[in-house]
């Protein structure tokens, strides 16, 4: 029953969706059916008539409230109403998987009653139907939140000129696209569908999903969409106006870091997946899936660049607008390519949802009309102030366009087969191969760059001053690169320059840390007063450069130093392996939850000394009748010890793959580093918001 | 005033559109050039016997269906031999590694390697990520080119029902 309601509220989410978009558009509010129809409905929603007239004498209505937020309840309580529809729906999905109510084939197709209360939650997110309304549920949240961003202003923000119309515009977008998201879901893959007749069970999760991370990813990966989706209507919302400017890049400047974060988040829980699959073994394959996650997180990363030059500067308006509306373009076209059939057969579980023809109409058009739209708009689009070649404005947007190129090498990597094999042409792959030969050269005027860029001076800088203060970095970097390369000159050269700039990052930001915090006069106080006026957003982006270049050597160094040994092992046996040793104890049958397990023990020992013992396991899960192996992993502290057993071999042993990666722990850390410099310019960023006092945080 | 501002307004568009221009054009080179050698062309097993014998250093795919019955291991107690095919022709393939997950007789598979002298192909990986029932599509494909899709479709749904 409770199915019915989230159905329901779907189509409702769908009304008001239209509802809020029409509402909140500009065209309404300058309209006179407006002063006669939202009169009496404003008294209706507790408020009074809303100040937003273009009339001159708004100002004068708006003057004495200006400590109250603004009356805006009418424009407030559409979203959250968009939000109890949402989740009204994404309970009624998931109480359809926790109660297993077969009658609903989408519960039937991905979900067991044997499968565990977790993974019947999980299993909802994975199918076309429950992630779109996973999706939804994102907006409809981000929604809200803009809603009370947009009404309650900041009072640092640069809202001299403000009437209001930015607020509308973006929530009429977001409305329109909230709509449209959920036009796809109740035509493509409505999830809310009953069987006549219900099967006796379902035929259970996908083994391979089933993994406390990967049930994790899903809702990052929607919210960071989600966030990009507020960009793309904030973009939109000043390209109507005409007003692209500082205050619109202010307002984006939490979701661009949300968005960020949120994607990051996503796709390092699929790298430490495939990573922990002993079956992929690897943290990276360039597929489909992963490249659709990789390609809105690096035009997010550009646009988290441009922004900041667009708040400070008001330069590269016309640039980050694109990549404002590419972002959210990108992310929304690679959830389409995961799961439309449009260029081969899917795998099996998205098979039966059919083509999310709906998902592709719609893509076209908002995009058509906002790619339209900015066309339009670039004459309004030009630099006010313009800026040298050596100057900060310059390094980042050469930055961001070099990101935005790996992400169009990428796009076209994913495509280009496709493209070929449906017009009917050869059948090749783009893999690792391809990848690694083109992006390896874009790189590495990137990580260059970033390794000065922080420290250059807006507007206009000096190429000997910038060379006075890279001279250490410099010169520490290049002793680390010439070392690496002798010392190792038999190797592939890729790794070793990818140590070099590794290096350089790392010795570039520390050095511009410790200049601001050492050099600078230290105004009659303690350091420590330094590190404050340092300032969180210096913190988090110092933090996420080395965050960078950590993973950045972890992964250059463990791809050449990587050792692998397969061997066939008895009980007893000791397997050497880098600086580890490990020996295998047997395997023992055991059940899991529900899934007989083969589990294999090692003890590890590091120098003969005891370390710990793994567990590497062949699950067995019956309802799909499928294997699937999980990896033992030590992260040591000079590397991740990867091991995992695979069949009985014919000499009675079993096969035992033992991997030491050196550094491996550093590709971890780094992931972590920079998702950390993300999550506290975000935290300091809410926390400021609500002192009382407001001070920006800067 | 204005004038200069004009001027070096002018300016800095020039150097933004060389510079975007110069990446752009770096970009197209750096993907043609990839695509040329290090693209990884898929054959069907019937395609590979018909192009044989191919140079050893050509690094390929081939997919198909694992013939029933035909995973075998060698002496050496690692090296894993099974045969492809896509109905029509099939081709031996060996392999020293552990066997992704999915991997299973009767089932699609993709093997990237090269051909030895003697019309073996030597796999240095063997992919079957995804699902139980995933078809991968360049396997599908040749089975189409082969004739043989529909069989291996109906007997694929029967599994299913049981």
């Amino acid at each position: 029953m409770l199915a019915e309601f989230g159905h329901f509220a779907l189509l409702l989410i769908v009304v008001t969706g239209f509802g809020q978009a029409v509402l909140c558009s500009p065209l309404w509010l300058r309209s006179s059916i407006r002063s006669s129809l939202l009169g009496p409905a404003t008294v209706l929603a507790g408020g009074s008539p809303g100040p937003f007239s273009d009339g001159p004498g708004n100002m004068s209505v708006r003057l004495p409230t200006q400590d109250l937020p603004r009356q805006t309840s009418p424009y407030l309580i559409l979203p959250l109403g968009i939000l109890v529809l949402a989740i009204i729906a994404e309970a009624g999905l998931l109480h359809a998987f926790i109660v297993s109510d077969f009658s609903l084939p989408i519960v039937a197709d991905v979900s067991h009653s044997s499968t565990p209360l977790l993974f019947r939650i999980g299993a909802a997110f994975t199918p076309d139907g429950g992630a779109m309304v996973l999706w939804l549920l994102a907006v409809s949240l981000v929604n809200v939140v803009l809603a009370i961003q947009l009404f309650t202003p900041e009072k640092s923000s640069y809202a001299q000129d403000d009437d209001g119309s930015l607020y509308h515009n973006a929530l009429s977008v977001l409305g329109l696209l909230i709509a449209v998201l959920g036009l796809a879901t109740l035509i493509d893959a409505d999830p809310f569908l009953r069987m006549a007749v219900a099967p006796l069970d379902g035929r259970g999760m996908n083994p391979q999903n089933q993994d406390v991370l990967r049930v994790l990813r899903e809702p990052f990966l929607y919210l960071g969409l989600a966030g990009l989706a507020v960009i793309y209507a904030l973009t939109i919302s000043g390209l109507l106006d005409k007003k692209f400017d500082r205050r619109i890049a202010e307002t984006m400047r939490f979701w661009t870091i949300m968005s960020w974060v949120s994607l990051g988040t996503a796709i390092a829980i699929n790298a430490y997946r495939s990573y922990s699959q002993q079956a992929w073994g690897n943290w990276w394959y360039w597929d489909t899936a992963e490249n659709s996650l990789l390609l809105p997180w690096l035009l997010t990363t550009a646009l988290v660049h441009c922004r900041a030059v667009l708040e400070k500067t008001e330069t590269l308006k016309g640039w980050t607008a694109f990549l404002g509306l590419s972002a959210l373009a990108v992310g929304w076209f690679g959830v389409y390519l995961t799961r439309s059939d449009l260029f081969g057969p899917l795998t099996e579980t998205l098979m039966k949802s059919g083509d999310s023809m709906t998902l592709l109409i719609g893509f076209c058009v908002v995009f058509a009309g906002s790619y339209y739209l900015f066309w339009q708009r670039s004459d309004n689009l030009g630099e006010p102030r313009p800026f040298e070649p050596i100057s900060r404005e310059s390094s980042m947007f050469l930055n961001s366009v070099i990101l935005a190129l790996i992400a169009a090498v990428v796009l076209i990597g994913t495509i280009y087969p496709l493209v070929l094999r449906w017009l009917g042409g050869e059948n090749i792959t783009v893999g690792g191969p391809f990848y690694v030969e083109v992006l390896v050269p874009m790189t590495v005027p990137l990580l260059l760059l970033m390794g000065f860029a922080p420290t250059l001076r807006w507007r206009q800088d000096e190429v000997w001053l910038i060379g006075r203060r890279m001279k250490l970095a410099a010169i520490l970097s290049l002793i680390i690169f010439l070392f690496v390369s002798i010392r190792f000159i038999d190797l592939s050269p890729a790794p070793l320059i990818g140590i070099g700039l590794a290096g350089w990052i790392l010795t570039a930001s520390l050095s511009d840390l410790w200049a601001r915090l050492w050099r600078q006069p230290d105004h009659g106080e303690s350091k420590y007063r330094n590190l404050q006026l340092l300032g969180p957003r210096y913190l988090s982006m110092t933090l996420a450069h080395i965050g960078l270049a950590v993973m950045l050597a972890g992964g250059a160094a463990s791809s050449i130093w990587e050792e692998q040994i397969v061997v066939s092992a008895r009980a007893g046996q000791s397997i050497q392996a880098g600086p580890y040793n490990l020996q295998y104890e047997g395997v023992s049958l055991l059940a899991g939850e529900n899934y007989a397990t083969r589990q294999a023990k090692f003890i590890l020992y590091r120098h003969a000394l005891p370390v710990t013992e793994l567990y590497p396991e062949i699950r067995y899960y019956p309802i799909r009748g499928v294997e699937t192996r999980e990896a033992g992993i030590w992260h040591g502290r000079d590397g991740d010890l990867h091991v995992s057993v695979g069949d009985r071999a014919d000499d009675g042993g079993r096969v035992v793959s033992v991997r030491f990666l050196p550094m491996m722990t550093w590709v971890w850390a780094g992931m972590i580093l920079m998702l950390t410099g993300g999550a506290i310019s975000i935290v300091t960023r809410i926390f400021l918001r609500f002192q009382k006092n407001g001070v920006s945080a800067s | 005033m204005s004038l200069s501002r004009a001027k070096a307004r002018k300016r800095q568009r020039m150097y933004i559109i060389g510079a975007v221009l110069l990446a752009v054009a770096g970009a197209a080179a750096l993907i043609l050039t990839a695509f040329e050698d290090s693209v990884v062309f898929f054959f069907s097993p019937t395609e590979i016997v018909e192009k044989s014998p191919i140079d050893p250093d050509q690094r390929l795919r081939i997919g198909g269906l694992v013939v029933e019955g035909s995973v075998a291991k060698l002496e050496d107690g690692k090296t894993i031999a099974f045969v492809v095919t896509d109905m029509a022709q099939s081709v031996p393939i060996a392999y020293s590694g552990i066997l992704p997950d999915l991997f299973r007789e009767g089932q699609g598979v993709v093997a990237e390697g090269h051909m030895n002298g003697n019309g073996t192909f030597v796999a240095s990986e063997v992919l079957a990520k995804h699902d139980e029932n995933y078809m991968p599509p360049e396997v599908a494909e040749s089975l189409k080119k082969s004739g043989h899709w529909e069989e291996i479709e109906q007997k694929n749904a029967e599994q299913m029902r049981n």
